[in-house]
């Protein structure tokens, strides 16, 4: 976390400078009053300094039900609980000089989320810190916006998420291309023997097909990723104290609520050294999504290459399909520039007048597989098939109620002992601004 | 599949609000259905350009037997280009070309625009026929403009000595109308560049009421509100550049004389609408008939020919603007129409 330490002070001290700007700034012109989006923006009277706080808040509500024969891994509970609480502000030190700074605070405890400063040049942008602006649509769209309450979990078996580095973005009105170098998320803990991991992305995505009439949008998106990561070898004195070496494939059920992951390639870990864990891997992620008026289609494939600690290879794969209508008609926004979705606002949102808000109907196929024949054997980490059906309503753009249902074929886990189902329901309430 | 009673229940609330769900969708899609065979063709912008709209709109449904419906609405050339910019309006009317702010937020939400000239305009301005003034130089309107003239100009006699001795009180557009844009670039010298104690209206009725009915009250609008309230308010000439002054008219548009205040006023047409064939056959319809159209709203049309490239624009899906995201205070109608058209900001 060497370099980690160096961008936490680096951004701190680009945040204590953009004020400063601000403040001389601010003498120069009456500020303009404040515009509200859910929480007020300020900006000076050249629009060159802006500044505004953000945040988000989501409770679940869920039931979870696994069924595995009647083996350990058998539960059946309910329960209830913070999922995301968020603070942070945004805004930019000059047309230059944009930041953003994102904490989770859960449990007594703070972490950094997106934790960025952002140069923009004429031609790109170059990105400095703790973000996920390099990773896959499916990762990259927010968590306020996405249509059900847990990303496909191909994104978790396969480690995306944000990390501290510096890269790159160019764009334009339908394409854009990323690229970046990453280390460790910047919240990691400094271990003694413990090696930075190193990460290479690049991103690109293209809309042929982007239109928008009253009538609805018309949209095409592709996207391809590319990633390549080296967990660079922690020393045996830290495997020893710290138990982990390479990385994990793994994941949880759709429904965060659940503790147990039943399918992960880190079964019957002998003391300090998994059965199998990545040295190096390549993941490929494929994206496409078609937005026509109120209906949108989606679908990711990811596949990845593993060179395990161990020396076996292997490769695993992942992916979902999802279908979201509007059932209030209303088109899903899309954004070129960045080759993601975001808020779709409620055409007639609830107020004094009346209006309905937002209502969405999600139906979604979410897979998951770690397993594979490998040299010698066979790496048992276990196929999940989820099958998620979403009910969301925003009466107003910030606020949102989304009610999921899951139900999670499981075979193969746990070396290929556990075979069975997971059922999720969840109710999250969340705001955000 | 072995469900718990609990997850029993679970699915079928689950199923049951989806079921809910779905017919609230139907519902709603059936509620569509009602209005269906009505299409509805959305313009909004600039209340300069919505007179002639207006009657484009009403020949046309007049035209389509009920088939088809306009509505026109003027939030202003600024308001109207934000709601275009998202997609949520087929035309957009427009008193000044589109900035470069405005191309950059139709870029990103995907609309792509056909830039349409439709007419030209006479920048009006007004006093009270009581009023002895007759004609003011642009300098002089300067002085009564600018920003630093807020709240220190206030009698006719500040600006210029040979004015009589009149509190001067003031009516304007507002700053999301292209009028604004116009004039306070044209006079001032950069785009939105005003003092602010004055009254900002997007209806120019609201103008009209005032100037007349006060002697030393001055406003500015287009030509069509004047010619429509001669007897009410009385158009000054303007000199500008040392030469004579001159009244804004037909005449004075076409021969090229009534400067910096003349102008050309637009129409922007998303292209992918123009793949719905009521949008298309009513813009058709809005060109083909333009000179009348333009007449009646009192406003000057332009050179057949115009009308023409703009009818080949529009087969051609010719997409982008000739401006390049800034105005260009007078510039010719027939040079605008040859320059190459971009979507880009030039600058």
């Amino acid at each position: 976390m060497r370099n980690s330490l160096l961008l936490r002070s680096a951004a701190l001290l680009a945040l204590t400078t953009g004020a400063g700007v601000s403040q001389a700034q601010a003498q120069s012109a009456p500020p303009p009053p404040p515009n509200f989006q859910a929480a007020p923006s300020f900006r000076d009277a050249d629009g060159g300094f802006t500044f505004k706080v953000r945040g988000r808040m989501m409770y679940d509500i869920y039931s979870v039900d696994a069924d595995f024969a009647g083996t350990v891994a058998d539960q059946s509970y309910r329960r209830s609980g913070l999922r995301r609480a968020r603070l942070g502000v945004e805004g930019q030190m000059t047309p230059k000089f944009r930041y953003q700074a994102e904490a989770t605070i859960l449990g007594g405890g703070a972490t950094w989320e997106e934790l960025r400063l952002e140069y923009v040049g004429k031609e790109a942008s170059v990105f400095i810190g703790n973000t996920n602006t390099f990773e896959p649509m499916e990762e990259l769209t927010s968590s306020r916006v996405i249509n059900f309450n847990e990303r496909a979990k191909w994104t978790e078996a396969f480690g995306t998420g944000r990390f501290a580095g510096i890269g790159a973005v160019w764009t334009g009105p339908n394409w854009s291309l990323r690229a970046g170098v990453q280390g460790d998320s910047i919240n990691n803990a400094e271990t003694a023997g413990r090696e930075e991991l190193l990460q290479a992305k690049v991103r690109g995505t293209w809309a042929p097909i982007m239109e928008r009439t009253p009538e609805g949008a018309n949209i095409l998106h592709l996207g391809v990723n590319l990633r390549y990561r080296d967990a660079m070898g922690d020393s045996p004195s830290a495997v020893a104290t710290a138990g982990r070496q390479g990385f994990r494939y793994r994941a949880r059920p759709q429904g965060d609520g659940f503790g147990d992951r039943f399918i992960d390639t880190d079964y019957g870990a002998a003391a300090g050294l998994p059965a199998f864990s990545g040295d190096t891997d390549r993941l490929y992620v494929a994206e496409v999504a078609y937005v026509r008026g109120p209906i949108l289609v989606a679908g990711n494939y990811a596949y990845s290459e593993i060179e395990s600690v161990l020396g076996a290879d292997a490769s695993f794969s992942g992916g979902n399909v999802d279908l979201v209508w509007n059932l209030t008609g209303e088109s899903h926004n899309y954004r070129g520039r960045t080759g993601d979705f975001t808020r779709t606002a409620a055409a007639t949102p609830i107020t004094v007048e009346g209006g309905h808000g937002l209502v969405q109907l999600g139906l979604r196929y979410d897979n998951v597989t770690l397993t594979d024949s490998v040299t010698g054997g066979k790496v048992r980490g276990g196929t999940q098939n989820a099958y998620v059906a979403a009910l969301n309503w925003y009466p107003i753009d910030y606020v949102g109620f989304k009610l999921n249902y899951a139900y999670n074929d499981i075979t193969g886990g746990d070396a290929g002992t556990r075979t069975g189902e997971a059922q999720v329901i969840s109710l999250r309430t969340q705001f955000d601004f | 599949m072995k469900l718990s009673k609990i997850a029993r229940l679970a699915l079928g609330a689950t199923a049951a609000l989806a079921i809910a769900a779905a017919a609230f969708g139907v519902a709603q899609a059936q509620q569509k259905a009602a209005g269906r065979g009505i299409f509805t063709i959305v313009i909004d912008g600039s209340s300069t350009v919505f007179p002639i709209s207006e009657a484009a709109g009403e020949s046309f449904q007049q035209q389509m037997q009920g088939r088809v419906r306009v509505t026109v609405a003027e939030s202003g050339t600024g308001g109207g280009f934000r709601k275009f910019c998202r997609g949520e309006t087929h035309v957009q009317d427009a008193s000044r070309p589109i900035t470069s702010t405005e191309m950059l937020a139709c870029q990103n939400s995907g609309v792509r625009y056909i830039e349409i000239p439709i007419a030209f305009d006479a920048l009006s301005v007004v006093v009270n026929p009581s009023n002895p003034v007759q004609t003011i130089t642009i300098e002089d309107l300067k002085k009564i403009w600018q920003p630093e003239a807020q709240g220190r100009i206030t009698n006719w006699r500040q600006v210029n000595p040979s004015f009589p001795n009149l509190p001067l009180s003031l009516y304007g557009a507002g700053t999301a109308s292209g009028t604004f844009d116009y004039f306070t670039e044209a006079v001032n010298g950069k785009a939105k560049a005003s003092r602010t104690d004055y009254q900002p209206t997007e209806d120019d009725n609201v103008t009209v009421q005032g100037v007349a009915g006060e002697e030393g009250a001055m406003g500015y609008f287009g030509m069509s509100y004047y010619l429509e309230n001669t007897s009410r308010v009385r158009a000054l000439g303007i000199s500008y550049q040392g030469k004579p002054p001159v009244r804004p008219s037909p005449q004075t548009v076409e021969n090229g004389t009534y400067v910096p205040l003349a102008r050309p006023i637009f129409l922007y047409v998303n292209v992918a609408a123009l793949s719905r064939p009521p949008v298309a056959q009513f813009v058709n319809h809005y060109l083909t008939n333009a000179t009348t159209l333009v007449r009646q709203a009192k406003y000057v049309p332009l050179p057949a020919s115009a009308y023409q490239t703009g009818l080949e624009r529009v087969q051609r899906k010719s997409a982008g603007t000739a401006f390049g995201g800034k105005n260009d205070i007078g510039a010719t109608i027939t040079e605008v129409l040859q320059r190459p058209l971009v979507l880009t900001p030039t600058s």
